[in-house]
């Protein structure tokens, strides 16, 4: 189970608001037929953290520890899509993997 | 000796075959045939020394590309480039092959590669094809190396510069140039793929679907398809996509993450991360979290530690000193104490863990000034050991700890609610708990608490006018239901609710006698029915209450009813089930609606009997003995075999829940005869024949119910399997199969004798059954007791005795007869006349006591 803030992309302080926001953004970007597991875990994570107490009871009884996936996102957020350098793609043509 | 030097020696001690050089040929086909190329290639090198047949040297060839492809798989290219080699050394008219080729461009043999090419117009038109992507790749890769030794003319060396502006264009993001780049390569061009690489390429991430439709249009061995791999990648779901990321490396990776938009200080964390393995082990991750805690901040990286040290907890907390981070804070040990404990369910220590950390943290709040989060963090720790371990469960049969403890959970729960007084499932489930105790003071409390909070939230009214029913406060009760039905015209609960206790308090004042307030109760109740059930339910019961003053109006009203249910079993089920919750006779009442006579019912009218019972049960309702008595026969009767699987099942559940066990073995009989073997109907043949066991481990029954639950397992249905299991080890007992290695078995227990019987009621049946003197004779009655008995009979009529008997045998219920019989239960109807049993008994006796007279004769 991923870390609810960090798939939602949210900070730990993230109001009601806050958390709302970024659902409704998640799933638009990720609707169910484009990845239905990311979108199950999206709705988790917003049922995790909808009000305040669900906030204070997520920090205080998730027993969940973290994922590869967590440590990524925490140490370096995915960004905006890059693409490839030439010489990498001409590797990659010469067969070198 | 290794695996590899195994085979070697093998390869150099095997020995020319002795075989014909027919036998041995064909012995060469049938290896190649089986792709073992190995023995296929020594067998046609021996031919070929033999005699140098052209089907043999062909034969020799195929073999040779069949073991380079086979080495190239396996990542061997050097060892796959000497089979080649070997092959092209066999003769130049041998066909070039084009994966020979692709693996002379592999490891950089381009000028041969060049020199087979322009032999390729000997190859099919779909090997030309590919080799000339490969070739053309390679051009892209290599640039003018390649482009230069080729014919002026050839469209690889013509389009080179368009397809190479088009990658830069691509790669410098430039979409203009890449579009107007694209547009010189044409349809039929050897750089046909990388155009439709690019143009997948562009598509991401918007449009994912059409960006995997135009890869698919790209062959999996074209020169381009190390691009489309890395496209492909890149347009995996996120969850799958890490995994794949995890697992493998190197540039398609590396492209697929830059694709995805993956910072390189990510995709050097991913490399490091996929060292830990697929399933890093807790002690790694905790590592890895101390070594980069400043990276993922100090207060993440130690919140994700302590749920770290969990799975190995408490030796984890060596571990994790030994790595010298600071120690963990009081509140921090206490926590991971509670998960712990929650961990391995020891539900008294999480009870006192969770209110432990609650103690800390009100012991903190009241020191300084709590916040709304210290608050909250406060009455969800008071919380968390009955949401944990279900404790304040409303069912007080699921009571599953001491009272103290439940006490203790009961009272913080409670006190939750002065930290977090906005919390309405709290109260809603206080309110259940102390309504399902019996505690309506309690439940009344916080009733009061929420509808103050609350005054127009719908559970709590529905709550407040529950608890309303609860305390017989029936009008209460209908007004809070207008609020409700006010703001959910619709809601049926609250109607259905509202009939069920007006109805319950009708049949209450019927056994009081007091058949004038049951129908005050009647008339409130048909002000809140909707349903055809409910209807029904009221008219029966009206028609019942209206017997004690008019008997025939009463049968007719009741007749009415059965009419309308068709004077078939669902009506019968309808009168035994309504008659009983007044304690009448249901047998009696059935044979004055002349409904006993009905013989076999059929398919609707069975399963419309078995859903009114189904609904009956499902309301909490518990047929008593009298009921199942009476049903049993007329049930008994149907033929089961008229059912289609699901409702026969559906009904073999009814039958179970309702306790008509010698009716289920009979359904479940039949449905077994159309479907032979089928597990659940065996389960219930079983269960209903052997309620308590089967202890004769080795009879034949027990055998095929082991058979059933064996094929329940092969078909995967799992609950009918664990059922079926449950059932088997009811049979088995705590000693195995077999007898029990004490003098009796289970079964030689008597049950309890039911509360709602009394010891008169099997004898009231039997003379319903039988008649008075056979009922007399069977239980070998003292004879001044007979004499008695024929006496009232005869003056009374055996209707008015079995009505005196049954309300002897309600005094017993009722705990004894102080001084003597109770007066008759109703005075005689107006202008109704006991039945006579003889000309004498149309004088009543004016000394005699009043005894109760036949309603239904």
């Amino acid at each position: 189970m991923r870390d609810p803030y960090l798939l939602l992309g949210i900070a730990e302080d993230a109001d009601d608001s806050a958390v709302e926001a970024a659902y409704l953004a998640a799933i638009k970007a990720c609707p169910p037929e484009r990845d239905a597991a990311r979108f199950q875990a999206l709705r988790h994570a917003y049922e995790q953290l909808r009000t305040q107490r669900d906030r204070v009871a997520h920090a205080l009884f998730d027993r969940t520890p973290p994922e590869p996936a967590d440590l990524l996102d925490r140490a370096a957020p995915v960004g905006a899509p890059r693409r490839p350098d030439r010489a990498l793609v001409n590797s990659l043509l010469r067969g070198e993997d | 000796m290794s695996k590899k030097q195994k085979r070697r020696a093998a390869s150099r001690s095997r020995k020319p075959s002795q075989l014909p050089p027919e036998t041995l040929a064909e012995q060469a086909r049938q290896h190649l045939d089986a792709n073992r190329f190995r023995d296929a290639i020594a067998d046609f090198k021996q031919l070929l020394k033999q005699e140098p047949r052209p089907e043999w040297r062909d034969g020799l060839a195929d073999a040779y590309a069949g073991r380079a492809n086979e080495l190239a798989a396996k990542g061997m290219h050097k060892e796959a480039m000497v089979m080649w080699d070997n092959r092209a050394a066999l003769g130049a008219d041998v066909p070039p092959s084009v994966d020979h080729l692709m693996m002379l461009i592999r490891t950089g043999r381009l000028e041969s590669a060049l020199d087979q090419l322009a032999e390729s117009s000997k190859m099919a038109k779909a090997d030309q094809d590919r080799l000339r992507s490969a070739i053309a790749a390679q051009t892209l890769a290599q640039g003018a190396d390649i482009a230069d030794r080729l014919p002026a003319e050839d469209p690889i060396r013509r389009q080179a510069p368009a397809a190479s502006a088009a990658l830069d264009a691509y790669c410098a993001g430039n979409d203009p140039a890449l579009r107007e780049a694209l547009s010189g390569i044409p349809f039929r061009s050897p750089y046909r793929d990388l155009a439709q690489i690019l143009k997948a390429l562009q598509m991401l991430p918007d449009s994912p679907k059409e960006a995997t439709r135009a890869l698919e249009r790209v062959a999996d061995d074209s020169g381009f398809a190390p691009l489309k791999q890395a496209a492909e990648l890149a347009l995996l779901p996120e969850s799958a996509f890490l995994k794949e990321a995890l697992r493998a490396h190197g540039n398609r990776m590396r492209m697929a993450c830059m694709l995805r938009g993956w910072p390189d200080a990510r995709i050097a964390l991913l490399g490091e991360l996929s060292q830990l393995g697929d399933h890093a082990k807790p002690d790694a991750l905790l590592a890895f979290i101390h070594k980069r805690g400043s990276q993922l901040g100090e207060g993440w990286a130690i919140r994700k530690t302590l749920r770290l040290l969990l799975p190995n907890f408490p030796n984890s907390i060596q571990r994790f000193k030994a790595l010298g981070p600071p120690g963990l804070s009081d509140l921090e040990e206490i926590l991971i104490d509670c998960w712990y404990f929650e961990e391995i369910e020891d539900l008294h220590s999480t009870a006192h863990g969770w209110s432990g950390l609650a103690g800390e943290l009100i012991y903190r709040a009241k020191e300084g000034s709590a916040t709304q989060e210290d608050r909250l963090r406060i009455a969800l720790a008071l919380r968390r050991a009955d949401r944990f371990s279900d404790i304040l469960s409303a069912s007080p049969d699921e009571d599953h700890v001491p009272p103290h403890v439940q006490q203790m959970i009961l009272s913080e729960v409670e006190q939750s609610l002065d930290w977090d007084p906005e919390d309405r499932d709290t109260y809603l489930r206080l309110i259940d708990f102390y309504r399902a105790r019996g505690r309506a003071k309690d439940a009344r409390r916080i009733l009061a608490a929420a509808s103050e909070r609350w005054p127009e939230d719908m559970r709590v009214l529905q709550a407040s006018m529950e608890t309303a029913i609860d305390s017989g406060a029936f009008k209460k009760a209908s007004t809070i239901a207008r609020r409700i039905l006010e703001i959910d015209p619709i809601n049926t609960e609250v109607r259905d609710a509202l009939v069920d206790a007006h109805l319950a308090h009708a049949r209450k004042q019927m056994l009081k006698n007091r058949s004038d307030l049951a129908a005050k109760e009647l008339d409130a109740a048909r002000e809140w029915a909707r349903s055809t059930h409910a209807s029904e339910q009221l008219d029966i019961t009206a028609g019942l209450n209206r017997l004690d003053n008019d008997l025939e109006a009463g049968l007719s009203e009741l007749g009415r009813v059965a009419e309308r249910l068709g004077n078939g079993l669902d009506a019968q089920v309808a009168m035994v089930l309504a008659a009983d919750a007044v304690r009448r006779i249901p047998s009696s009442l059935l044979k004055s609606l002349k409904l006993r006579q009905i013989t076999r019912p059929d398919a609707d009218d069975l399963l419309a009997a078995l859903a009114r019972l189904r609904r009956f049960l499902d309301r909490g309702g518990k047929p008593s003995e009298r009921v199942k008595d009476t049903l049993s026969k007329p049930l008994a009767k149907a033929v089961w075999g008229q059912l289609q699987r699901q409702d026969a099942e559906s009904a073999c559940e009814t039958l179970r829940r309702a306790g008509l066990d010698d009716v289920r073995q009979k359904a479940a009989k039949a449905a077994l005869k159309q479907w032979r073997g089928a597990p659940i109907f065996e389960m219930h043949a079983f269960e209903a024949k052997y309620p308590h066991g089967c202890y004769d481990g080795f009879n034949h029954e027990v055998l095929r119910l082991e058979s059933a639950l064996d094929r329940a397992r092969q078909e995967g249905d799992t609950r009918t399997a664990i059922r079926i299991q449950n059932v088997l080890d009811r049979s088995f007992g705590p000693f195995g199969r077999g007898p029990s290695p004490f003098q009796f078995s289970p079964d030689d227990f008597e049950p309890e004798p039911l509360m709602d019987e009394s010891p008169l009621d099997p004898f009231i049946e039997m003379i319903e059954e039988v008649g008075l003197e056979q009922a007399m004779e069977a239980i070998q009655m003292p004879k001044p007791l007979r004499k008695d008995l024929r006496k009232v009979a005869r003056e009374q009529g055996e209707g008015a005795l079995i009505d005196l008997l049954d309300i002897l045998s309600e005094g017993l219920l009722a705990g004894g007869l102080p001084g003597g019989p109770p007066p008759p239960r109703n005075p005689p109807p107006k202008g109704g006349k006991p039945k006579p049993a003889s000309k004498s008994d149309d004088k009543p006796d004016d000394e005699d006591p009043p005894t109760q007279l036949d309603l239904f004769s």
